[in-house]
Formats: C-alpha cells, structure tokens, sequence
C-alpha cells in the first residue's frame, strides 16, 4: 500500500485503503453471529464461515479499483462478473464523507458519491485516508465549478453559474447546535415527545381501576386484589419502559446530532455531525430550492426553531422528509437570519407576514364543528356497546368534550396562516401545531397553480402551489386559503417575475450572513 | 378549430396577454363520452361478476336480486359519463400567451396553472388508439417540478403536433435581462 495519496486524483487506478477489509469484515459480522447461532456455536462451522467471508472480502479488496479521470469517477470491482461504474463529473450532486466507529479507530473515511437521477448512493469507496478524501470531494466539487458553463447547467434552473468570488474560498461557520440545544431538540423534537405526553395524559385522566378492570376482563381473570396487584406494577413498568424510550430518544437525538457545525466555503454548505459515526455531507447552494423553518409549540415557547433545505434531485439524506436538516436547533433569530442568508435575501429577524382573509377562519371553525359532530355520532354509535350509557348520553358528551379542542385547533391553523412577497422572495406559512415557514427565490418557481375545492369556492378562497424542482417526497410550498382575487393577481405577478428575474435571484448571488 | 372565447370571470387570464383562451376541440367531447361509456361498460362488466358471484349462491341472503347491483353501478357511470363530458368542455381553457401557458380546468375540484415557458423541460404529446379514431392528441409540458403540472388534451393531432414544436423550439434564456 504504497500508492501515493494523490495517485488515484491523478488517474492511476488505485485500491482502497487496506482498512476496507476491516471494514467490510465488520459489516458483516452480525450476519456472521446470526449464522453461528443459528448453527449452534458450532465452532467448526463458524471458523469455515470465517474464512470463506474473509476470503471473499479479501478477493473483493484486491479487485476494487477507483479513480479520479478528468470527466468522471471510474470504479471497477466484481469477483466473478467485473463491473464498472462510471459517474460523469457534472452528475455528481454531493460527495459525501462518513466515519463509523471502526472508520475512527483505524483512521479512515467513507465516501459516499451521490448524482442526478439515481436513487440513492451512485459511488461508494468504503475506506480511503482522510486527505485524499478530502482532495476528491474538492476536486469533484470546485473541479465542476471550472468547467461551469460547458456542461454544468442544471436544468431546473436554466441559470448558469456567476462568476466565483475569490474570497468565498475560506470556510465559514455559519451555526452550530449547542449540546444544551441537542438536549432540547430531543427532548422538544418530534413525535417520541407528543406520544409520552399523550400517555401521560391519559394515564392521569383514567382512573386506575379502570385500566385494572378492563386488562383483567382482557385477561379473562375475575379482578380480584392480586391481580389488580399484579396489574399495577405491570403499569408501572410499562410507564417505565416508556420513560426510558423517551430518554433514549432524547440521547440518539444528541448523538446523531452531536457538534451539528453548518458552514459555507465556495457556495457550497457543509454540515458536519454525529458522535459515534462521524457525518461530513455537502450540499450545493445553487440546488437549493427553497428554505423551510419549523417551529412546534414547545420550540416556540423556548425560542428555538430548526431550518432545513429543500434540495433538488435527492431526497435528503439527513432530513428523511424530502428535505435536508441544515440545523436541528438553534435559537430563533438566528435561524431566521440563516434562511435569509441562505438564500439571499436581506434584513435580519422574522418575516413579516399578511394574514389570510377570516372567512379562512371561519371555514376552519366549521370544519372544527363538523369535527366534534362526527366525533359526537361515533360515541353515540360505539360507547353504549361497551358501557352503561345512553347513545344521546355519550354522543353529546363526546361532541361537548371536543369542540372547545377542535375550536382551538382551528383557531391555532388560522393564525399560522400567512403569505408574503418580500423583493425577489416569497413567503408561505402553514401548520396546525408545527409551525412551517417556507422561504423561496421568485427565481426559483416552475409552475403556479391555484386550486379550489368547492368548500373554497363558497367562501372565494383558492389555494396558490409554489412549484419548485423539490424531492419527490417533499410536500409543494403553497399558500393556503387566499382570497381568490388576490391569489390570481399574485399567480399573474410571480409568472412575470420567473420570466424577469430568472438570472437574478437572490439564491445564485451567495449568501450573505449579518451573524453567524 | 380553436375557438377564442371573451374574458368572462376573474379566473380568465387578462385580456392584454397576445394568446386569448381558447376551448378545446369540440371532438373531445365525443372522444370522453365513448371513452366514458367504454369505462362504464367495463366497470359494469366487473360488477356484474361480483353480482353474479355475492347474491347467486345466496352468500348474501335476502338482499338484492341478481342484477340490481350491476345494473345501479352501469346506471350511475352511464350517467356521470353522459352528464361530465360537456361540463368539463365548457370548463377547460388553455391560452399560449406572450410568455406563458395558462390552463383552466377541473369541474369540482378547479384549478388555474401557469407554467412559464421558460421553464419547460420537455414538451411531449400523448396519442391513445381511441384517440386516434378521432383524430386527438394530448400535449404534455414538464417543468423540473415533479408530476407533469400541464396537460391540454382534446387537441387537434396536427395542433398538437405544432405546437409541441413552436414550444420545443422555444429558447429559453433568450431575453435575458442582465
């Protein structure tokens, strides 16, 4: 292994770092384990499995070769049938570096190559010396941006690439997650959160006798005091299995995140995180499409909020929802100054936002009484069969005890409703309890179209769908609920705009951060 | 072929936009209520099997007899395929205006989509066999957004055809401000 670093960079065809055997033998030592259980610890057995699997990782090492040529990545690997992979220099959309636990003992990196059009991971070189993986993320990633112009024309944004600016060269740290804020995400975070305070809730509000009765008629025992015993400390455990989730969660929550650092150098973005495994991803400004700031309830009250990017061609990596995380948490005003940074808009702090016209709160409203009605018909349909009460009994009840809820709720997903045109940039807010702010260039729409159910129609309302070149399984930023009028003179004005501010938007003339 | 109609509700694109909405060919009209009724037939076909099949061996006892839940479900596709066609012609525009196309459509559920010439990836046009009997084609435009957002169909084959060309051909950047 005496290959100099910069050898493959160079053309020569070069094997992976010798740590891949090590790398590949862990990956499939649970597979191993699963094999010598299911043989019996029968040792013969297992050391024969051993070697075969040592042998063909050991095959698969010295038949892989990768290299760097000046227009794409060339990989050639296969034992019996030799394949070759090449990936275009232009299709690369981000290249990718992990480290496992194994990759940090053994001091090495996994780079992950992703392009347009394929699912997932085109390229994988599982162990390379960090240097060199460095030097061909650059060299993938800045090599692309010389040749910008030639081949390099996205075509979901038809915009050529302007001109570098020399002094973007350096890194800069944009935001990091404190470990305090970790904490909190993860305690704050998603839905481990709303499920152990809907227990909770529950728990509190259902006496305990009831919980014993019905798990002993379940149980088919007559609920006599032991069993009731039993039963208690059966609940007992099930709230301590349920406490230890959430505190696991909490915990997975940090690690995963752990040290979450975004800079930007040379317009791309980098997000480093993790601590047991290591994550170095990139992602391109110029493919990001649009911003989006969530905010749940808890997240608000704490002033926290997290940003995250909706990125053309992948779906994220990070983010699982058609989107990438840009940062799981951070204090409020300066995730609002990211998202304008980001995409190139000017100011500092919240966005100021029109609110929809309130017939969009009253259908909300109507919606929320038509909600309890049927929750109301249900009880009177479902509840007599289980317990002593009347239909009129449980379905008034029911009705009663969800309508001031639904009436909040609603209330709740009216006021989160907001649009605006800022300059080069749209606005759109929506969500009931996770509040989601979505920020994009005006030069970054495909299409605009407004949709009317016929419930919008009575009350002259439309729905106006930003379409932009988002994931797939990314939801489309939409303003919902305009006055129909209204939402056609914006349809009008932002299809003049695409057409006038195509090579200008905001996105494309790199960001600029008041704070970081 | 094309008909240009007047401006007439506020969903009409304005009138000092050069393309005026024009309705679809009036052969699509025809084109639905036999698509429409091929459909009906089929779907009738099927239920008739289940027919046959739930209340014949009486797995279903003192229901319906035989026939009456094929022939409801051909009755009510007959009639929305007969009753649709001409609200959905008299709701569908499209206009190619100076530098976008403008769709109108949708019977309850209506929409109103731009889609900026610019923006067009690929331009493609659909012809099924029944489409062809009458002589129809579909024009499909693609944007980088995912699902196709335009769609004009009962068009003209030779229409469609010119006009898959004139936007194919249309160059993107070339009024670049800057």
């Amino acid at each position: 292994m005496t290959t100099p670093p910069e050898g493959p960079l160079r053309g020569k065809p070069s094997r992976l770092h010798i740590a891949a055997v090590a790398v590949w033998v862990g990956e499939s030592a649970f597979s191993l384990v699963v094999a010598l259980v299911v043989t019996g610890m029968h040792w013969p057995i297992g050391l024969g499995a051993f070697t075969a699997l040592l042998l063909t990782i050991l095959i698969r090492f010295l038949r892989f070769r990768w290299r760097l040529e000046p227009d794409a990545v060339v990989i050639e690997e296969g034992m019996l049938i030799r394949k070759r992979r090449v990936i275009r220099r232009e299709r690369v959309q981000t290249v990718d570096l992990e480290r496992r636990i194994l990759h940090r003992i053994l001091g090495v990196v996994e780079v992950r190559i992703e392009a347009m059009g394929a699912g997932g991971t085109e390229g994988t070189l599982a162990a390379v010396t960090p240097r060199l993986a460095t030097a061909l993320r650059e060299e993938l990633l800045e090599g692309r941006q010389a040749h910008q112009g030639t081949s390099e024309r996205l075509p979901e944004h038809g915009v050529p690439e302007p001109s570098q600016v020399p002094e973007a060269a350096r890194e800069t740290v944009l935001a990091r997650a404190t470990p305090g804020d970790l904490v909190l995400a993860g305690i704050s975070g998603g839905r481990v959160g709303v499920a152990a305070a809907l227990i909770g809730f529950l728990f509190q509000t259902i006496p305990e006798t009831w919980w014993a009765d019905s798990v002993g008629r379940i149980l088919q025992q007559a609920p006599d005091p032991s069993s009731v015993i039993g039963i208690r400390v059966l609940a007992v455990l099930v709230v301590f299995a349920l406490l230890g989730g959430f505190f696991l969660s909490v915990v997975a929550t940090v690690f995963v995140h752990w040290d979450f650092t975004l800079t930007v150098r040379d317009r791309i973005l980098g997000v480093r995180r993790g601590l047991l495994t290591e994550h170095s991803d990139t992602v391109s400004l110029r493919r990001i499409q649009a911003v989006r700031i969530e905010e749940n309830p808890v997240r608000r009250l704490l002033r926290r909020a997290s940003l995250r990017a909706v990125v053309a061609g992948r779906a994220g990596g990070s983010g699982g929802e058609g989107t990438d995380l840009l940062l799981p948490i951070g204090p409020r005003d300066q995730v609002y100054d990211l998202a304008r940074g980001i995409m190139g808009m000017a100011g500092t702090g919240a966005f100021p936002l029109r609110r929809m016209p309130s017939r969009a709160r009253r259908r909300r409203m109507a919606r929320a009484v038509m909600a309890s009605l049927a929750v109301g018909a249900g009880a009177a349909l479902l509840l007599p069969a289980l317990l002593e009460v009347r239909a009129t009994v449980a379905g008034s009840l029911g009705a009663a005890m969800t309508l001031i809820p639904f009436l909040l709720l609603a209330e709740l997903a009216y006021r989160n409703l907001g649009w605006a045109e800022l300059g080069d940039h749209v606005v759109v807010r929506e969500g009931v309890m996770n509040r989601r702010t979505t920020l994009l260039p005006v030069g970054r729409l495909q299409a605009l179209e407004i949709t009317q159910t016929p419930f919008q129609r009575l009350a002259r309302l439309g729905t106006l769908h930003l379409r932009v070149a988002r994931p797939l399984m990314g939801a489309t930023p939409r303003a919902l609920d305009l006055d129909r009028k209204e939402a056609g003179d914006w349809q009008e004005a932002l299809a003049g705009q695409v057409v006038a501010r195509t090579t200008e938007t905001g996105a494309l003339r790199g960001p600029r951060f008041g704070r970081s | 072929m094309d008909t240009a109609v007047e401006p007439e509700t506020l969903e009409e694109p304005p009138r000092s936009e050069t393309g005026l909405p024009r309705k679809l060919d009036p052969r699509v009209r025809t084109y639905w209520w036999v698509r429409g009724g091929i459909r009906a037939v089929v779907i009738a076909g099927i239920a008739a099997v289940v027919d046959v099949g739930l209340f014949l061996p009486r797995i279903l006892p003192d229901r319906l007899p035989t026939g009456v839940f094929a022939g409801g479900v051909a009755l009510v596709l007959l009639a929305l395929a007969a009753a649709l066609p001409p609200i959905a012609y008299a709701r569908w525009r499209y206009a190619l205006r100076e530098r976008d196309l403008w769709i109108r459509r949708g019977i309850l559920l209506r929409s109103v989509s731009v889609i900026p010439y610019r923006r067009l990836q690929f331009v493609d046009t659909e012809q099924g066999p029944l489409a062809r009997l009458f002589g129809l084609a579909e024009l499909v435009v693609h944007t980088a957004a995912p699902g196709t957002s335009g769609r004009v169909p009962g068009l003209d084959a030779e229409d469609a055809e010119r006009l898959r060309e004139r936007l194919a051909h249309l160059e993107p950047d070339h009024d670049d401000p800057t």
